[in-house]
């Protein structure tokens, strides 16, 4: 009798397993993709050959294996005019949402699409854009920047560090569009500005502007003649290689700046040219796949906020520094092998579909883990 | 049997058109057709053929307009920056309108007093203007609406295409008749043909040129208000490409670009529509942009082929 009860528990048991694992796994296309109809996606973009644009193709290539959707890229942008016409032609060619990568319109663009039907995600990190918006249904949010300091003063003050702390004490400083005002170049370069200080490097020369222009060569020119021993970038350092190697400094000086990740430099970082790189990661865009699948699913309440506006994830980037990390994190990034920085598995998690359960801190979660040691962790599970 | 053949030449533009919006219907399964996709292609053709159509009158008399974008941008950004001062459309109306017709103006005056080639002096306005547009902006990167002093209209989908299309029908009406039933419009054609010839008619040349200017600043200024109050953004690179926009509209549409007798108002209508369905169509069809971009210069060969049939001899200005 005892052994007739067992068995039937078991048997219940499992059956009840297999009727739960059968619920948790949604109905799939044809070909075995979710949803079972295709997603037609926009895609508003301002430069179609920029590397993160291409990594963000690469990317949803990859997510296309698991997830039925479609994407219709805009082609280079650069009015608000053009973007109110794509919008439209997307609506026109049956698109259910819109990624705003590129966005000039401000709010009008997402009230654009909603008045067509179409959800929109983008934007959140704007508060032109988010704050008018934030209510409307259609709007699903993106993300913002996790830290508990702006991003771009963190990614300064990282470059600074890396320097001090590769032994830098005479700084080149590469400041951007800082004199020009631009806002993020001149978070970048208070945070390295910060960094340098409280290591007790000095700038030896500060190099204004932006690379292609004779002043920005004669400044170049000025700065590799004295006795710096590194060089702080608030954007990409790497149009110093070359006057570097013609100056007879390459090695000489230690190089950190805002970067993309790639296998170029982590040949650089081996070789002690490169000591610190901040890159924003570009799959981190992927985020607009689960959100948009959630809100054409029927499971966009979950990823608002608790008094129904419009959710912002909170997201980091990389701070690369050391040649390791920053092989793993190219690796990733190249689609080689079944690794990625953020996987089908993982954006599961965050699905209704596959996890009803799941919330907007869970995509604050995910996509806040990027360390290499957390990344590793996740996929390890 | 030559003129029957002349005739019939005179309806390809049409044709290239009528054969573009079928391919790209096959092509997008109905989509291209569906009442959203109409209302779309005629809020996005509005600002090309506002300009286009004035523009046959410029370019119709034998002149060159290369800052068609930039008298574009500069009168909808002030037009911004009247809105957010006053909170008043019909003031922003104002000055688009007004900015755009003494814009105009002073290139009609150059055309007829100053003896250097339009082409150069238009180009040289073009960046002044690109610059004034920058200055006035400062730091910032474009005017925005919301900003104005009361909250203004907000204007939905639906809504912008019956203001598009209204305006669209008045200008394209007021162009018909001043080209087919005033003297203007006549005396447009031969001064484009043949300038000497026109001097010798009697033909007021100078009164001409300005005022074939001014019918053209009339539909920059409508587009820059058009454009601001759907737009709502206004940057210096709004428009920008509007300059190439009309010229191959005009083309498209079976107009020499240096004007003259066969220069027809339906030109900057049909051209500026085959643009746009074309753009819509390619886009819609979800291809790769790599593909987008030839399929796009293929189409341009064929059509301007097509098209360029009744003037092959005339296509570049002189």
């Amino acid at each position: 009798m005892k052994k007739t009860l067992s068995l039937l528990l078991l048997i219940s048991l499992l059956l009840g397993f297999a009727l739960g694992t059968a619920q948790a796994e949604p109905a799939l296309s044809e070909d075995g993709r979710f949803p079972v109809e295709t997603v037609k996606i926009g895609f508003v973009n301002y430069d179609t050959s920029a590397e993160q644009v291409l990594a963000i193709q690469s990317y949803f290539e990859y997510l296309q294996t698991a997830f039925n959707f479609e994407v219709i890229w805009s082609e280079a942008l650069n009015s608000a005019a053009a973007e109110f016409a794509f919008i439209e032609q997307c609506a026109a060619a049956g698109c259910k949402a819109i990624i705003g990568y590129y966005n000039e319109g401000k709010s009008e663009s997402v009230k654009l699409a909603a008045d067509l039907g179409m959800y929109y995600f983008g934007g959140a990190v704007n508060a032109d854009i988010y704050e008018p918006e934030k209510n409307n249904p259609f709007y699903v949010g993106g993300y913002i920047s996790g830290a508990e300091q702006d991003e771009n003063y963190l990614a300064g003050y990282a470059v600074g560090k890396a320097l001090v702390d590769a032994g830098s004490k005479k700084v080149i400083v590469m400041s951007g569009g800082k004199d020009f005002g631009v806002e993020f170049f001149v978070k970048r370069y208070n945070g390295i500005m910060d960094a340098l200080n409280e290591g007790g490097a000095e700038v030896v020369y500060e190099v204004p502007g932006w690379p292609g222009t004779e002043a920005f060569a004669a400044h170049q020119t000025a700065a590799l003649q004295t006795e710096a021993d590194g060089l702080a970038g608030t954007l990409t350092c790497m149009m110093w290689l070359q006057p570097m190697q013609n100056a007879g400094k390459m090695g000489q000086i230690k190089v950190a700046g805002i970067e993309t990740v790639s296998e170029g430099l982590v040949g650089l970082m081996q070789g002690g040219i490169y000591v610190g790189a901040f890159s924003e990661i570009p799959d981190m865009f992927g985020l607009s796949i689960p959100m948009i699948l959630n809100a054409v699913t029927g499971y966009g309440e979950q990823q608002r906020n608790p008094d129904g506006s419009a959710g912002r994830v909170k997201v980091l980037n990389w701070v690369i520094t050391n040649p390791e990390d920053m092989a793993y994190f190219a690796k990733l990034l190249s689609g080689e092998g079944d690794e990625r920085v953020f996987s089908i598995e993982d954006l599961k998690t965050v699905m209704g579909a596959y996890n009803p359960d799941f919330t907007l801190d869970d995509m604050s979660t995910l996509y806040s883990a990027v360390t290499a040691d957390e990344i590793r962790a996740r996929h390890a599970q | 049997m030559k003129n029957r053949w002349e005739t019939i030449k005179n309806y390809f533009p049409l044709l290239g058109l009528l054969i573009l919006v079928v391919f790209f219907s096959i092509a997008t399964g109905g989509a291209l057709l569906s009442p959203i996709s109409l209302q779309s292609l005629l809020n996005q053709v509005i600002a090309t053929a506002l300009v286009a159509l004035g523009s046959v009158f410029v370019f119709g008399s034998g002149n060159f307009d290369m800052s068609l974008g930039a008298c574009l941008s500069l009168s909808a950004v002030l037009g911004g920056m009247a809105d957010i001062a006053t909170g008043s459309l019909i003031v922003a109306f104002l000055v688009c309108i007004g900015l755009s017709l003494l814009l105009g103006l002073l290139k009609g005056l150059f055309a007829s007093f100053v003896d250097v080639p339009l082409f150069i002096v238009t180009i040289v306005l073009g960046s002044l203007l690109s610059a004034f547009t920058l200055f006035i902006l400062g730091d910032a990167s474009a005017v925005h609406l919301k900003d104005a002093l009361q909250p203004l209209p907000s204007f939905s989908f639906s809504q912008m295409s019956v203001i598009n299309l209204v305006v669209l029908l008045s200008y394209f009406s007021l162009c018909l008749v001043l080209f087919l039933f005033m003297p203007i419009g006549r005396q447009v054609k031969i001064l484009g043909g043949n300038a000497v010839t026109a001097r010798q008619s009697g033909i007021p040349i100078k009164k001409v040129k300005v005022g074939a200017f001014l019918i053209g600043a009339l539909g920059i200024g409508l587009a820059a208000f058009v454009i601001l109050v759907r737009v709502r953004n206004i940057g210096a690179s709004t428009a920008s490409s509007m300059g190439t926009d009309v010229m191959i509209a005009l083309v498209l549409g079976g107009m020499p670009l240096s004007g003259g007798p066969r220069s027809r108002i339906s030109a900057g209508l049909v051209g500026a529509t085959s643009i746009t369905v074309l753009n819509a169509g390619l886009t819609m069809m979800g291809l790769n942009i790599a593909v987008i971009q030839i399929f796009r210069a293929v189409v341009f060969l064929v059509v301007v082929y097509v098209a360029s049939m009744t003037y092959r001899t005339r296509l570049l200005p002189r």
